[in-house]
Parts: structure tokens; sequence; C-alpha cells
């Protein structure tokens, strides 16, 4: 991966709006690249809403996102160059039902692609599109159309759409929920690896707890849209679940 | 069971009451839809004649005489009818062709979930325009505008059929998957390439269907468009009908319900191949 590629992301004091409801208050921590960052939280609490600030989709209301080496989120051409560098993987998983594993996965090279060509995708990008879909195990179901796999095989093939992006920022929106524990164990076990010999850097939410503090270096808590908590994994222990959860 | 979700006796007495209420409303709003249909029917039938007596006297008998003067079919001119049908057919491939490429653009641009008010309220408008003209209305416009003939059928097939394609292509961009586009947006691809690589292949199977459906239907338009002049076997029948040759008429409705039947059927197989149930 290109090291000038490696990312740092500050957020200071974002508030963002949806609906004209103020989802996120006064949120402030920084992203490294080479890290896993895992955000928990009750449901609604908006932590979906904070991926997508950090990927542009939900513009900041206050506060600033600034990535290092490229200047504020709230800059249009900022924001287009950090799109492009990044990937997500969404809960609702964007993937178009009719369309076959691999042509799914070639999605994630759209934004590379002339809108006009009768065969947008190359073949070098067909080849790496497959070997994406290897490292989810997918690459014998290439040609079946993701309605047809199941929820497991359809939230791998959303994974194998963005690492194929060879993003220098990975954001996942609870990307392991319908993934058996067994392949969850594997994909945190490549996650890692990734993470260490790329030097990305990779958020996630995650309400499995156990699966966060595995795969975390860093643990951000929200609660009533604000950070209650930020610090190491290994920090994050049963009073912090407590004033995360409130349980 | 955490206590702010447990369902109490107070709750649950609370919400029988709201089903109740709920059902009343539920059943008073299915009786006066039922109502208000059944008034409708007989209002329009009624103010139209529908029950007026009078109006049946001669008809059965009328019916009756028309169809005993075309029996049997005379197929005896059928070698004359070869290019009025194949006028025919190509009238309806080419004006559904030229409206589908014009249909697309127009659907996209006219779509409210991807284009904003200044964009989608002229383009509804001219959907709109095209559409509440007939393509018998416009056929007679481009007759006097190309001539007699096949072309002036095609244009008047075209203009009508965008106006249709259009707005079924607008509503069909209003309901595709949102999730593709967002993460394509979140992507920085730009809005040609969301349309081009998250909305078309969510809409193709069915933008194929509804041109094949209106490819067929242009087929039965194109029969009646050479009343007007716009070419096509049409012209055949109302000729006949005029030189009260009813026997050849009949004829050219069966060649008609031939080619029909032919293109439906064919048009149903390919249709099955776009929604992917053959593959």
């Amino acid at each position: 991966m290109d090291p000038t590629k490696t990312m740092k992301i500050r957020v200071e004091r974002l508030d963002v709006k949806r609906s004209n409801r103020l989802i996120l208050k006064d949120i402030s921590f920084e992203i490294a690249g080479g890290e896993v960052t895992v955000i928990v939280g009750r449901s609604g609490v908006g932590k979906t809403t904070l991926l997508g600030a950090l990927n542009g989709l939900f513009p900041c209301s206050a506060g600033t996102i600034s990535i290092l080496g490229l200047g504020e989120l709230a800059e249009p051409r900022v924001l287009l160059e950090h799109q492009r560098r990044l990937a997500t993987v969404f809960q609702e998983r964007a993937l178009i039902g009719r369309l076959s594993a691999l042509d799914n996965v070639l999605l994630g090279f759209a934004g590379a692609c002339s809108p006009f060509a009768l065969n947008p995708f190359s073949r070098e990008q067909e080849r790496l599109a497959i070997r994406a879909l290897a490292s989810v195990g997918l690459a014998p179901s290439a040609r079946s159309r993701v309605e047809r796999l199941s929820g497991g095989e359809q939230q791998r093939v959303g994974i194998a759409r963005a690492l194929v992006r060879e993003p220098s920022l990975l954001l996942g929106d609870e990307p392991f929920s319908s993934v058996d524990p067994a392949f969850v164990r594997y994909l945190c076990h490549e996650f890692r690896q990734l993470v260490e010999n790329t030097k990305l850097a990779v958020v996630l939410t995650l309400h499995q707890l156990a699966t966060a503090r595995a795969v975390a270096d860093r643990v951000i808590g929200l609660c009533e849209g604000t950070v209650v908590f930020n610090g190491r994994s290994p920090e994050f222990d049963a009073s912090a679940e407590r004033l995360v959860f409130g349980t | 069971m955490n206590e702010e979700r447990a369902f109490t006796p107070v709750l649950e007495e609370h919400y029988e009451q709201c089903l109740d209420q709920w059902r009343r409303k539920r059943s008073a709003v299915r009786y006066l839809v039922v109502l208000g249909i059944v008034a409708l029917a007989v209002g329009s039938f009624g103010n139209t004649g529908g029950f007026a007596r009078d109006q049946y006297g001669s008809a059965a008998a009328t019916v009756v005489t028309l169809l005993r003067d075309s029996i049997p079919p005379d197929f005896s001119r059928c070698h004359s009818w070869m290019r009025p049908i194949i006028d025919t057919v190509l009238m309806g491939v080419a004006g559904t062709l030229l409206s589908t490429l014009l249909a697309i653009p127009l659907g996209l641009l006219g779509a409210r979930t991807l284009c904003p008010m200044i964009v989608t309220t002229p383009i509804h408008l001219l959907l709109n325009a095209l559409r509440a003209i007939p393509s018998l209305v416009w056929g007679i416009l481009f007759v006097a505008a190309f001539g007699f003939g096949s072309l002036a059928g095609v244009f008047a097939l075209a203009a009508h059929s965008t106006g249709m394609l259009g707005k079924f292509f607008t509503e069909l961009t209003e309901h595709v998957e949102p999730g593709p586009l967002q993460a394509l947006r979140s992507e920085g691809v730009s809005s040609l390439g969301v349309a081009r690589f998250g909305i078309l292949p969510q809409l193709h199977p069915r933008m194929a269907d509804v041109s094949l459906y209106r490819f067929e239907h242009n087929i039965r338009e194109a029969t009646t468009l050479g009343a007007v002049g716009a070419g096509g076997i049409g012209l055949e029948i109302v000729t006949a009908f005029h030189l009260f040759e009813y026997r050849e008429a009949l004829a050219l409705l069966l060649v008609i319900l031939l080619l029909v039947t032919v293109i439906d059927a064919l048009g149903a197989k390919v249709r099955r191949v776009f929604l992917g149930e053959l593959s």
C-alpha cells in the first residue's frame, strides 16, 4: 500500500443533525492508520450516523473532521479525495440483489470507470475482485446472484466489495451481524493482519462486545449521542460497559 | 425483563381499546371506499346512457347482421397485405425503440429522489403533455408534417410512448433500493456514475419489461394509425369497411389477431428472460 495514504483523522467537537434532530453532540476523537477502532453503544445512539459523518454522507452541523495531509472534510475537494480513499461495509448491505457477487464487488471500482463504457471494468479489476471474494471464502460463488446467497454470504460480499478498493480507511457498520461465529473469528484475524500489513485505519460499529474486545485496539463508547468512553481495548472493562450501556 | 419494556395489565387494557378503535375506523373506511366505487360506476354508466332502454333497441340485430355479412372471411387479397403488415411491425419496433431511448434520460431526470424540483417539474409537465395527446392525434399531426406513410406513424407512436415510458421509468427510479446508491456516493462516485452503476442495473429488467409491454401495445396501436394515413394494415381495414367488404375486413382482423398473439407470446418469452425466470 502507498505509505502516503496512511490515514489520520481528527474529529473535533462534532455535532450531526438528521431530520432536524441532533443525533451526535460534541464528539471528539482521533483515528490512526494501523489501528482498529470499535464504536459501541445501544441501538439508536448514533453509531451509524457517526460512520456516515466519517464517510461524508451526513454533513456536520458543527465542529470539524480533518484528514491529515488533506484538510477539512467540509471542503468539497477534500471530501471527494477522502471518499476515493475509503470504503464502507453498510449495515443494510448496499448490494444489488440481481447482480452476481463478482459484479457487486466490481462496483467498488465504479468511481474509476467511465459511466459510458459498455464494459466498464478491466480484466485486471476482475482479477482483483475474484481475489477479494476469495479472501472472504466466496470465490466459488462469484457468478451467483447475490439475492440467492444467504445473509451471512451477502455480508461477506459486502466486505469483499469494500476490501477490493484497497482503502486507507475502512468503515464497517455491524459488518459481522449475520456472519457465523467461526467466520467472524476468521474475518477478525484477517482484518488484524490487513491492518498490521497495510497500516489501514479501520472503524467498526459492533454490538457483540466479545468480538469488539478481540478485534479492537481502541474502543469508543457512545451514550445519548456523546462519547462516554474512549480508551485502549483492555481498558474497556465492566465499569466502562456500564457507563456505555447503563446496565 | 427490563421494567420499562414490560407489558403491564394497564398497558394491555390500553392497547385493547386502541385495537377496537383502529378496527372500527378501518371498517368504516372500507365501507365508504366500496360505496364510493359502486356510486361512481352507477353514476358514470347512467350518465352515458347505459340505462336507457331505447339505446339497446336495434343494437343486437345490427351486430348479428354485420357478423352474418362477414362470414366466411375473405383472404383472396392476402398477397397485398404483406407489405402493410411488415410496415405495421416496423412502425411498432422503431416507435418503441425511439421512445425507450428518449424515456431513459427523461425518467432519470424526472425522479424526485434524484433531481431537484426545478428539474423534475418541467420533465413531469413534458411527460404529461406527451401522454395526454393520444397516438391517433399525434398521427394526424405528423401526417400533416411528414405526409402519408409509416414515418408519421413511427413518430406518433414514439411521442405518446415517450410520455408513458418516461412516467413508468420515473416511478421505477424513485423506487430503487437506496443502499447501493448511498454506497457509491460515499465513495465519491459522480451522479452519472451512480445512475450508471447503481440505478440502471437495478432497473433494466423492469425497463425492458415495460418497454416490451409497450411494444406489444404499439403494434396494436399501429394497426389503427393507418386510419389517419400513417401507414400499415389499419388503412386496409378502414378501406374494407368503407367499401362494405365485411368479409375482407374480418379476414384482416383475424390476421391482426394472429400477429398480436404471436408478438405477445414472443414478448412474454423475452420478458421472462429479462426478469431472470429462465436463468
